[in-house]
Order: structure tokens, then sequence, then C-alpha cells
């Protein structure tokens, strides 16, 4: 597993390189003094309070974007699957956001993953019966594009109807999201979800890789289709509804990693799986750092990068899968 | 600091003048005044006689945004419209510079006496509005007795600050801090803080990023009160990265709606913040130097 | 193990795709299952397979396959369905060796007996020149070899491949059957349904013919492919002949009254 070591070396100095980078400019030695030795001085608290969390955040969220594209692809045999790209992204924000400004669990925050859980799981379960139905890969991605367009007109709706003036500023936040000032809370809320997420995910390697060769010959290789569906339903819900639920909508990650991580594996869908995990985690945190960098004071959405790599990207795999089906 | 502050008086002088030669001698005193903007409205309801205002804006009423939102209540509202201004037919409409500028235009076609008031972002050009505005709608002396009062009242908080000054950042929803040239980077100075934000180069009101903030540790982080409806931009002024800081008080300090307009109850705000500095640096008897 | 079907019935969409068909088929024997388009073969092959609900009883041996779990079917019968899937840009081998899924644990290496049945299999469907290829980029036949081999690979006492013979060019055709023969000779079970008469007159030990949703006849394919049942279900005159090996049957005309449909 040479591809995976040398992806957890690049995920790890891009966790080190994030904690380091940030509009405090503190000196490394000061960072690291910060992050281990105790003490309440600034560079401990910006260390421990600021930058920890949204390095965890950043790793753990890329991880699970990479990891639902991953098993998204596998599963339904498109290669152009992706929880942003179909829409389950923009679903969890949507339940986030009606659960959340509509005030109805008071300011917590544990209103906004118990939402896009919600959301991110109706949207998998409409889709798939979509796709169910009628297996081409351009079914699911009009389908994705009907239900990402509503979900954000109606997340736009939900923000202008705040009584809360401020509201309407956050649009921006769940639609290209980002990774700005969070805090362990937040790490805490969505990081037992995710790991669940990828548990349940994990479960289902065997099922995709039989589901190379469609439904009934993965069925004939003992795989339990309910059983399948349930796992990758139940974890790209978690993973996807608990990355939203923090950073809002961040794009492409699952679909620029899988398909430059495949072509370094044996290409059966359970070996991308650990690989494309990584390599989401390395991506969101590059695209975090340069977040910071590119716009130093008022930030730049983590969102609008991965829109920028990504959208181009899948505008050549559309033109690409036309020609060939991978 | 003291550049700015020895600059202040002729800054204030040339709002005087401003005023004095903006307000022509009004022969009679409007009967019907009506007026369209938020800050216009509380001077317009602090200074008229009875029955004189004949409509206030909508957003007088807003407890978030209006520091008379009560007395608000007892006046018809209106929503800026040239319409509601065409159907009252009033003497004198006044409003914002920077509000409804085609209301205003097309108003002052139509042949109404409209007085536009600019609201400057410092405390020290609220007596002159205070005045052009007493001018305008006959009350005088009125006006006279309260600007006299803002500014004897602001020279009274001067006077009892001593030491050095303690700092403070007005920390608001989503990372936003208010620097140089806003309302509440004079009322800070006037309330003796030196605000962290304009002296570290923020102008207007501006992204502030959090990690800043930290380093810089200020004394008091004001952040604004908490809204009934929720939004994520609060849980930033929550974060429990402010929260770490050692010796640093944390609060909605300013009465809500007191820093919206710079208007005389804007005093409300500096008498909470010089309280609250009275707290901090206490002059233990000693005279102010 | 014998396989035995009972009243077995399948409806689907409301409309009865098998009737109440009954049959018991032997251990070591290849079963030719043919019938014209729409007569059921695929419904049949897939419902033997578990993948519809059914009506009535399949056992094979002590198992009954219609309650059977899939993991524990897995490893009774391996079924080659007639959609020819390759998702993604796999090697052969990797194609191949998904075929040992059911015998191997959540997260287990393949072990040496799992590595010699890939060998074995992909000897048996004459893929293993192609082992290193990527398999989307094989010729159609190719690439039904290679799903063959896979389910070979299975090593399952029951083997049901739905027309693996399409689209395999003569050479390949009977090498198929000769695999597949072997294979029953080993003592499994295996069901293969064809459209080309002459191969299963001369490969199956017997032949299921299937008209309408029922079974028409059972039996040798000498006694089953007899003129009259051609003409019957298919509507074709046949010239027959034998040889030292067997039947050659080879459809040349029409009969007059068009098939009963």
């Amino acid at each position: 597993m040479k591809l995976c070591m040398s992806l957890i070396l690049l995920v790890f100095v891009l966790f080190v390189v994030s904690l380091l980078v940030g509009p405090a400019e503190l000196r490394v030695e000061d960072s690291i003094a910060g992050l281990f030795a105790g003490g309440s001085e600034a560079a401990a608290i910006i260390m421990r309070e600021i930058r920890l969390p949204r390095a965890l955040l950043g790793l753990a969220i890329g991880m699970s974007l990479g990891l639902s594209g991953a098993v998204l692809q596998g599963f339904l045999r498109n290669p152009l699957a992706e929880p942003g790209v179909i829409g389950v992204s923009s679903m969890a924000a949507l339940g986030a956001v009606l659960v959340f400004y509509s005030g109805l669990a008071g300011s917590s925050l544990y209103a906004l993953p118990a939402g896009a859980l919600i959301g991110a799981l109706l949207a998998i379960l409409v889709l798939l019966a979509i796709a169910a139905r009628q297996g081409s890969t351009l079914t699911l991605i009009l389908a994705g594009v009907a239900l990402s367009s509503l979900a954000g007109a109606l997340t736009a709706l939900v923000l202008n109807l705040s009584p809360n003036p401020f509201a309407s500023y956050e649009i921006i936040f769940w639609l290209l999201g980002s990774l700005k000032d969070r805090s362990m809370e937040h790490v805490a809320l969505a990081l037992p979800l995710m790991a669940a997420g990828w548990f349940l995910i994990a479960l289902s390697a065997r099922a995709i890789d039989a589901l190379s060769l469609g439904e009934e010959a993965a069925s004939s290789l003992g795989i339990s289709m309910s059983l399948t569906r349930f796992l990758i339903v139940a974890g790209v819900a978690l993973c996807v509804g608990a990355a939203t639920a923090v950073t809002g909508t961040i794009g492409f990650i699952g679909l620029v990693i899988p398909h430059l991580i495949r072509p370094l594996t044996n290409r059966m869908p359970s070996s991308l799986l650990l690989p494309a995990g990584l390599g989401g985690a390395a991506l969101l945190l590059a695209a975090d750092i340069a977040a910071r960098i590119v716009l130093p004071a008022g930030e730049l959405n983590v969102g609008v990068l991965t829109a920028l790599i990504g959208a181009p990207f899948f505008l050549w795999l559309v033109v690409r899968a036309r020609r060939e089906m991978l | 600091m003291p550049k700015r502050r020895k600059c202040l008086p002729c800054l204030s002088g040339l709002a005087l003048l401003a005023g004095a030669l903006l307000v022509a001698p009004v022969s009679a005193a409007p009967k019907r005044v009506m007026s369209l903007n938020l800050c216009t409205d509380q001077l317009a309801m602090t200074l008229a006689g009875p029955d004189q205002l004949v409509s206030v804006s909508f957003l007088a009423r807003e407890p978030g945004l209006s520091m008379l939102h009560e007395e608000a209540r007892s006046y018809p509202a209106n929503h800026g419209l040239a319409e509601e201004v065409f159907l009252e037919n009033p003497d004198l409409v006044v409003t914002g510079t920077y509000s409804l500028h085609n209301t205003t235009a097309l108003l002052k076609r139509l042949g109404f006496h409209v007085e536009e008031f600019s609201f400057a972002q410092t405390l020290e050009t609220i007596p002159g509005e205070v005045r052009r505005m007493g001018a305008l709608i006959g009350q005088e002396k009125r006006a006279q007795a309260i600007a006299d009062d803002f500014t004897r009242e602001l020279e009274t908080i001067a006077a009892g600050q001593c030491g050095k000054d303690p700092t403070m950042i007005a920390y608001d929803q989503n990372g936003i801090a208010s620097g140089r040239g806003t309302l509440a980077d004079s009322v800070m100075q006037a309330a003796g803080f030196a605000n962290l934000a304009a002296d570290m180069g923020v102008i207007g009101v501006a992204p502030f990023p959090l990690e800043q903030v930290i380093a810089a540790h200020p004394d008091v982080i004001s952040i604004g009160a908490p809204q009934k409806a929720p939004t994520l931009g609060e849980f930033v002024t929550r974060h429990p990265a402010i929260g770490a800081l050692p010796d640093t008080r944390i609060g909605a300090f300013v009465p809500e709606a007191s820093l919206s307009c710079g208007i005389p109850s804007v005093i409300e705000a500096v008498r909470a913040l010089a309280a609250l500095r009275t707290e901090i640096a206490p002059c233990h008897g000693n005279a102010a130097q | 193990m014998d396989l035995h079907a009972d009243n077995l019935s399948v409806t689907l969409a409301n409309r009865h795709v098998i009737s109440d068909i009954g049959f018991k088929i032997k251990p070591g024997v290849l079963v030719g299952v043919l019938g014209p388009n729409g007569a059921g073969k695929s419904t049949l092959m897939r419902a033997l397979n578990g993948q519809l609900s059914v009506k009535g009883d399949i056992r094979f041996g002590e198992h009954d396959l219609a309650v059977i779990g899939p993991a524990a079917r897995a490893r009774l019968v391996a079924y080659l369905p007639q959609q020819r899937t390759i998702g993604w840009r796999l090697t052969v081998r990797d194609l191949v060796a998904l075929g040992r899924l059911p015998w191997r644990a959540f997260g287990q290496r393949a072990s040496a007996r799992d590595e010699a049945a890939i060998e074995r299999a992909m000897e048996m469907a004459d893929i293993a020149s192609l082992s290193p290829r990527i398999a989307t980029e094989l010729s159609g036949g190719e690439q039904a070899r290679v799903l063959m081999a896979r389910a070979i690979a299975q090593e399952t006492p029951l083997l049901i491949a739905d027309e693996p013979a399409s689209g395999l060019d003569a050479a390949h055709q009977i090498m198929l059957m000769r695999s597949l023969k072997g294979l029953a000779a080993e003592g499994k079970t295996v069901l293969v349904s064809l459209h080309d008469l002459t191969l299963a007159a001369r490969w199956c030990d017997e032949v299921m013919l299937l008209n309408e949703g029922n079974l028409a006849a059972l039996g040798s394919p000498e006694t089953v492919l007899s003129d009259e049942n051609l003409a019957r279900i298919y509507g074709v005159t046949a010239h027959r002949a034998q040889d030292g090996n067997g039947l050659i049957i080879a459809p040349v005309g029409l009969t007059e009254t068009a098939p009963t449909s």
C-alpha cells in the first residue's frame, strides 16, 4: 500500500501546514509551543481553539467527501456521481438551514447536523429511486441538478425570511462552504457522525466490488442489495450531512479525488475507498490553506476554490464520458 | 491619537458653519412635518411639538434599531414612499442623505420642502444636527438645551477618566469589527477606550480575524446582544477561543439600538461604556490628570 | 444434489411469466434451456437464483433456494446474467477473481485455493492470455468469456448461465460447451440457456424446452428437439443430420401455420 502511505504523509504535511497558517502570523516555534505546552497565552488559545479544530475539520470533512464520492461512484457504477453534483450536499444544507434558522431548536448547534442528516437522507433516497428505475448516467446527473437548484433556492428563501437581518448574509456560507472560525464544539458535533459514516461505507466495500458486474451478478455473489443500499445511504448521509452541517456545501471533492486516484489503484471500487478518503482530506486541507493565503484578512470561502478546481474538471469528465465509459 | 483629537474642534466648527449656512431663517415653523428616515425620526420625535409630526418611518418602531421605539408607536408609520408623502402633503419632509435617493429627488421635483441629514459617524457633529433640526421645525430653544446637555455630558465623562485607556474591540456577527470612521469608534474614544480595530488600521466596518482578536488580547470585547432568531455568525462572537482569554471582559455592554444613529441618545452608549471603564480602571480618588 | 422445482410460478407486472413448472435434475447433468424469445428462459434462471419472488418450491439438495440467504446461496449457485456488465476498467484477472468473493471473509486476502480456482476458470474460458488486459477494452466475445470465467471461478455445485454462447465465435462456442460439459462431468449441475439448436443437441445431456412460461418438454435432445416440437414451438422446419458425435439441427424455413403465440 505504497499509495496509501504516501497519501498519509501528504495529509500529515498539509495538516501541519494548516496549523501554521493564519492571520495572527505566529512564529513556528510559538505555534508548536502553543499547541503542546499548557497555558492561556494567546498562542495557546489560537492553536488549540482556532487552528486545531479547523485543521481537524478539514481533514475529517475532506475524508468524508472523498469517501462518499468513491462509494457513490462504485455503487451506482457512475463516474459522475458525487454528493455535491447530485444535490445531496445542497439538500443537507437546506435541511440544516430549515431547522436552525427557524429557531425550532433554540439556537443550539445540534440543530445543524440533525437537519442536515435528514436533508441528505431524503436526497439520496430520491436519487436512488430515480437511478434505480433508469440506470443512465445522465438521469442521475439531471435529477441532481434539479435537486441542487431547488435546494439552493429554498435555502436562500429561508435565510431571507429569517427575522434576523444578518441571516441573509449567510447564504454564501451555505452555498459555498467555509471552515472559518469553527471551534472544537463543531468537531465534537460532526466527527462522531462522520466516523460512523466511514464505518458504514467501509462495510460496503465487498458489495461495491461485486456491483462492478451489475446488480444481478452482485446479488448472485452473495451481496444483499437491501443491506448494501442501507449501508451506503446511511453512510453517505452521515458523512455529507455532518460535513455540510458544520461547513456548508463544499463541492467537487468527491468527484475530483476518485478520478485522480483511480488510475493509481487496480480500479477495484473497494481499493479506491481509503486512498480517496485520504486524497479528499489532502485536497480540502490544501484548499483551505490556499483560501487563507489568497485573501488573508477577508478570507475566501473554501467552497469557491473547490468549485474553481472541480467545475472545469466535471465538464472535462462529461465530455470524456461520452467517448469512453469508465 | 492626540493628533486626531486636536483636529476635532475644527471639524465640529465646520459642521456648525455648514448648519448655519444650510438652515436659512424660516419665517414660520412648519405645522406638519413628516420623517422618512430612522435617524431623522428619532431626532424629530425628540424635538417636535405636539401634533407637529404627522408620521415617522416604520423602522422607528423596531426595538433592535430605534431607541424611541415605544414612543414611535404613538405616531402613524410610513414606508418612505413618495405616494405617502403626496397624500399627506406635509410642510416639511426630513430624511437621510444616504437613503431613498429616488424618493427625495422625486419629492423635490414635486415641490415639497425636503431637508436631508447626512449623520456623520461621529459624536462631534451631533449638537450641530440637533440645532439644525430645531431650527427647521421651529424648536430652537429645546434643540439648544439638548445640544448643550449632550456636549456637557461628554465633557464630564472625559474629565472622569484617568490612566491609560483600556483597549476594546466592538466585535459583531461573523467577526466584523468597527474601525475608524464609525460611530462605535467615536463612542469608544469618548468613553475612554482605545479602539483596537481602528488602531490596527481597520477603516469602517470590516472583517477582523478571530485570531488577531486573540493575539491582541483586548481588555474588553463588546459583542451584540443575542437575537431571537439565531444565525451562525453569532457563534463567532461566542467562540470558545474568545471565552478562553483570561481577564478579558466580554459582553453586550452597549444598550441595544443606541449605536444605530448619530443622535443625542447615543450618549447612553457612551455612558454605559464609561461606567465599564470606571469599573476596569478606577481613579482611586486621584484627580484626573 | 438434485435440483428440484415444484409448482413454480413467477408473476411479473401481473403477467404470468412462468406458470406452474415442475422438474427434477440430477447432479452431473448439463441441461440446455431452450425456447423462443419470451418463453421465460431468463425468468426461470433468475428465479432459480433467487433474484425474483416466486410461488412454489425450488430445492437444491436439502437447501430451499427460495428462502436461503444470499451469502449461503452464493456458495451453492453461480449465476451468469444475460446482461453483460463491466463497471470499471478492471483487469481480466481482477474481474474473474470477483467470483471468489463468496468464499472470502471480509477483508481476507485471496487464498491459494482462490488463486487455483481463478487460474482454472481462466483456462476453461480460454482467457489466460488476456489476464493482464483491461476487460472493457476487449471485444464482446472476449468479455463474454471473461464473465463466464468469473461464474466458473465461483466453484459452486450449481451453475446457471444465461446465453453464455451469444457473441462467441464458432471455436469459442465449442470450447465453452466443452468446458461446461467438463464441469458437469465433475458432478456439478449446469443449466445453460441457448439459441443454437445444434449446440444444444450435441452437447447437452438434457434439454428443457419452454413455451410461453410453460415447460413444453424435458428430456434427451433427440426426443425434445423433435420436428414436431420445433414446428409447434419455434414455428420452423429444420434439416437434421447425425454424425458420430451427435445430432445436427439446422432450421431452414418457417412452418405454414405461424407459431402459437
